[in-house]
């Protein structure tokens, strides 16, 4: 991708800067409401990805019907706007504010599984998808429990990459940089850190392996797999969904999963990177609305497929 | 376990993993000039480990910029390995050579 130039750069970021004050002048609910109402109204506009939502969700739930599957998407859009007003409050936030509105626990058996792997000084590995509102969980979880790192790649617009960072790492959350520094999150992992990460999006060939999502070979990155097979870590599939009975933020995840050692590390990293796939997978199927449905998961394809797109 | 030198070899390695030909994998290539993220670092790393039957510790991976400084990583590990050293294989690695 060309590099963007200043200019471009500078009018993203007073755009993203203006509108994001803007909407964090308001109170909380407002401003959520302004972000439903603006991501549902420009969804319409854009018609590309409304049809990459749909295709994707005939692909995914080929039994549903298309109004089913129409409602799934705007469904996509209320749920970017949410997390896009929840984003403009993250500067005004307490710990007693978010403890309002998110209930992140945990059943026994898995707090305790989590538990013990804590206690043996082992790292977790939050894989987690672009589902209900990613940022909150990486917020909250630093505000209300302990900061963790995430890895990830920097946006190519360096002011609004600072800017998301400045929100991300208020309560004491680290950014690393997917691109150079893989080792520094192996370090922290070892030394029985918390480390999240985004695993549910589309892969280069050379970045993935295909594994099945919704029935279907999808490419998947395996640097979550590498990593905890590399450190020891236990991966923990988790994502936090707006819950509209009882206006809260929730956890729901999927069960821990122990990186096997067959002696076979390629064999291992494809069962691994499987394995949380089918756990986002099922927390997705219970939330399909709040998946963004809109990036084209399967885009690339086993030598040989045509495109589905 | 293939042939050839540990230069050989670990050229080899890069340049499958880079679907090239080894000729246009230079010594002095940096992991940057190849185009290697850091996640495609850890890959070769595996891979190597794999060629090699051993482990590259966290603090060799992290010295490892440069085809150079991997065949210089994995040669000294080789011969520790050789002395009697702690360059063991991983579990992993170890269990595969035992299969």
């Amino acid at each position: 991708m060309a590099k963007k130039s200043n200019t471009v750069i500078n009018i993203e970021y007073a755009a993203a800067r203006v509108g994001l004050a803007l909407m964090g002048s308001l109170p909380r609910v407002a401003a959520v409401r302004l972000g439903i109402f603006i991501l549902k109204t420009t969804s319409y506009l854009l018609k590309g990805i409304r049809r990459t939502g749909m295709r994707n969700l005939e692909i995914a739930f080929p039994e549903k019907t298309l109004n089913e599957r129409k409602q799934i998407l705007d469904g996509v859009f209320e749920n970017l706007g949410r997390v896009l007003g929840e984003l403009s409050q993250f500067d005004k936030y307490t710990p007693a504010d978010l403890a309002k509105i998110v209930d992140f626990e945990l059943d026994e058996e898995t707090k305790a599984l989590y538990d013990k792997c804590k206690a043996e000084g082992r790292g977790g590995i939050l894989t987690t998808g672009h589902m209900g509102n990613w940022e909150m969980l990486v917020f909250a979880f630093a505000a209300l429990y302990e900061p963790i790192s995430y890895l990830a790649r920097p946006l190519d617009n360096p002011k609004i990459e600072k800017m998301l960072t400045d929100f991300r790492t208020r309560f004491g959350n680290t950014p690393i940089n997917k691109t150079n520094s893989a080792m520094l999150a192996i370090d922290i992992l070892r030394k029985g850190g918390g480390l999240g990460i985004l695993s549910d999006v589309n892969a280069h060939p050379k970045e993935g392996v295909f594994v099945p999502f919704f029935g279907v070979p999808a490419c998947t990155p395996t640097g979550a797999a590498m990593i905890a097979i590399r450190s020891d870590s236990f991966i923990f599939p988790v994502v936090c969904v707006w819950d509209k009975a009882t206006k809260r933020y929730k956890l729901i995840y999927g069960k821990l999963i122990e990186p096997p050692n067959s002696g076979d590390r390629k064999r291992d990293v494809v069962e691994t990177t499987a394995a949380f796939t089918l756990e986002i997978e099922k927390l997705i199927r219970q939330y399909p609305e709040q998946w963004m449905w809109i990036h084209r998961r399967w885009k690339t394809r086993p030598p040989g497929e045509p495109s589905l797109y | 376990m293939s042939d050839g030198s540990v230069e050989e070899r670990v050229i080899k390695v890069f340049a499958a993993f880079k679907k090239v030909e080894p000729s246009e994998i230079k010594m002095e290539t940096t992991f940057e000039e190849l185009g290697l993220d850091s996640l495609d670092g850890l890959n070769l790393i595996f891979e190597l480990e794999e060629e090699f039957d051993l482990m590259v510790p966290d603090d060799k991976v992290k010295s490892m910029k440069s085809v150079a400084e991997a065949v210089e990583g994995i040669v000294s590990l080789l011969d520790a390995k050789e002395s009697g050293g702690d360059s063991a294989p991983s579990p992993a690695v170890a269990a595969e050579s035992e299969s």
